[in-house]
């Protein structure tokens, strides 16, 4: 069967196109999103090092946090939260 | 717990080629892989439909063979992918962490012989406002651009090194605009490495190099040579950025800052080897001077100080993906004779085109590597300000206050800051703090490295407890 070339995520509530083969953090700064998430000091950061060693892209992906975007393939309806990381402190 | 003759840690180029000629000469593989496809920075994103925005025919004619020569081995090599190695125990358990749709697992398996082979990251220098987003590292930027991403529509590339050109390549053609290149290095530096780099060249890197230059020419895109990038800064991505003229020893001259409004710009001073495996084996590593980064020491048959654990690719010298197929070659086959798979005689003969190939590769890759490398006094533009690890927070203010209280040494620094600690385990920041406390200290001690700790990569304490 044909897969289809395009579908949505969800990013903060929001609809954001993808196509297949991409990976989430792709999609994202396809649809020009910037930051990915924020230090406990409440500092924004982004896709950096785009290979896995830095981490700067890691994002709440379907309930899980600390995914690093930039190795995860973005799938149909995936869900994706900024991860902030200063709230994360303070509930725990 | 399953067994195999041969363990390759990273599906890149190298561990692709040392895969296909291990599983030919009868040996039973794994091949493990991050990544959810394998290939590598460089070849990873050939495997879908988005393979026709890579503009470089010889590195996709070159990548395409690979993979389908991998596919040829596939009944004879086990590839795990989206598995990381966390540690590895002696004698030779690899531990994995799997990512996949079931949740995470973690696994072992056990190996008679293990090729390491993980490749390289970006060399940095500080600045105030690297953090910000909107500055990419120069490898991260390019495979976007690869894959027909441009996050920006004023794009600054800064640093050094050949990746800068294959880059500004790549944007060029996915139609990106690009304000200037800046470069630390001065034409007269550049020129002094030419010729050596003329004379080791091979016929396709030859044409792509000058295929990039010819492309970046016809764009005339303002250069800044003997120029470096000194500050960022913006509200919650980078706005603008400061250029500073640098001296032959990378100092910045004051009075010669230029400020350039930009949205994207691309960081790094070439790359340096990823050691933290060979090093959490025990190898010996040694400080290569002239390189400026640490690298494991291996025998002419690309074993390590660790019988059995050998090494091919970027991960001892930075070289590029012609090299580190060579080396994943002769790696494999040598693993192969130890564990009499093939002899001595058969290994020398299949290998000897090899060797002499990658003598070659090696004296091009030392020479453009010294281009890439930045003087010393480039570290003048770290300000107080400044964050060195990116991970946890720490500033230069706070590294200044530990050795004003005595901290003497890397792990010492390591343990009253945090620098260091956080995810990345020391990547970034390892790389310049030598420096930074001999700067302040006002004396050259000794040269060390953070020491290497289980697990090299973070692993979720839930997916270790159901070890």
């Amino acid at each position: 069967m044909e897969q289809e070339n395009t579908f949505e995520i969800e990013v903060n509530g929001q609809k954001v196109r993808a196509q297949r083969g991409q990976t989430i953090a792709e999609a994202l700064l396809a649809g020009g999103l910037r930051i990915f998430r924020k230090t406990r000091n409440d500092v924004p950061r982004g896709f950096y090092c785009g290979m896995g060693v830095c981490y700067e892209c890691r994002m709440i992906v379907n309930g899980i946090p600390n995914v690093r975007t930039c190795m995860t393939p973005a799938t149909p309806g995936c869900k994706v939260s900024t991860q902030n990381e200063s709230m994360m402190k303070a509930e725990a | 717990m399953k067994a195999f003759d041969l363990a390759i840690i990273g599906a890149g180029p190298a561990g692709i080629s040392a895969a296909i000629e291990a599983a030919a000469l009868g040996a039973s593989v794994a091949l493990i892989e991050e990544n959810p496809v394998p290939g590598g920075k460089v070849f990873g994103h050939m495997n879908d439909h988005l393979k026709d925005a890579m503009p470089d025919r010889f590195e996709k004619r070159i990548g395409s063979q690979l993979l389908q020569r991998l596919d040829s081995v596939m009944d004879r090599v086990s590839v795990f992918l989206e598995s990381e190695v966390w540690t590895v125990w002696d004698q030779w358990i690899v531990a994995i962490h799997q990512k996949g749709t079931s949740g995470d697992q973690v696994r072992s398996i056990r190996a008679g012989k293990l090729i390491i082979s993980i490749g390289a990251f970006e060399r940095i220098v500080p600045f105030q406002g690297w953090t910000l987003p909107g500055i990419f590292s120069v490898g991260g930027l390019n495979s976007l651009t690869k894959r027909g991403i441009v996050p920006g529509e004023k794009i600054l590339i800064t640093g050094s090194g050949p990746l800068q050109l294959v880059l500004a390549h790549h944007l060029i053609n996915a139609g990106a605009g690009i304000i200037g290149m800046v470069n630390a290095a001065s034409p007269q530096d550049i020129a002094a490495r030419g010729l050596q780099l003329l004379s080791n060249m091979n016929g396709s890197v030859l044409a792509s190099g000058v295929n990039h230059l010819f492309a970046i020419k016809r764009q005339r895109i303002p250069t800044y040579f003997s120029h470096a990038i000194s500050m960022a800064d913006g509200s919650h991505q980078v706005e603008r950025v400061v250029i500073v003229r640098v001296d032959r020893t990378g100092r910045p001259i004051k009075g010669t800052e230029r400020e350039i409004v930009t949205d994207c710009v691309a960081y790094g001073y070439g790359l340096i080897p990823s050691c933290e495996v060979t090093r959490l084996c025990g190898c010996n590593h040694i400080f290569d001077d002239q390189l400026g980064y640490w690298k494991v020491q291996l025998s002419e048959k690309m074993e390590t100080s660790k019988a059995g654990v050998f090494v091919a690719g970027d991960c001892r010298l930075v070289k590029g993906y012609s090299a580190a197929i060579e080396e994943g070659k002769i790696a494999a086959v040598e693993a192969c004779v130890q564990l009499g798979y093939t002899n001595r005689k058969t290994a020398d003969s299949m290998l000897r085109a090899s060797r002499r190939r990658l003598r070659r590769f090696k004296r091009f890759a030392r020479a453009m590597e010294c281009i890439s490398r930045p003087g010393p006094g480039l570290l003048d533009i770290i300000s107080d300000d400044t964050v060195i690890c990116r991970c946890e927070e720490v500033t230069m203010k706070d590294i200044r206050s530990a050795v004003a209280e005595g901290a003497g040494d890397v792990n010492d620094i390591k343990r009253r800051t945090r620098l260091g600690m956080g995810h990345c385990q020391g990547r970034f920041c390892g790389q310049v703090i030598n420096e930074l406390i001999w700067k302040m200290t006002g004396i050259p001690q000794k040269r060390e490295i953070f020491t290497a700790r289980i697990p090299v990569k973070p692993v979720p304490f839930g997916v270790l407890a159901k070890v």
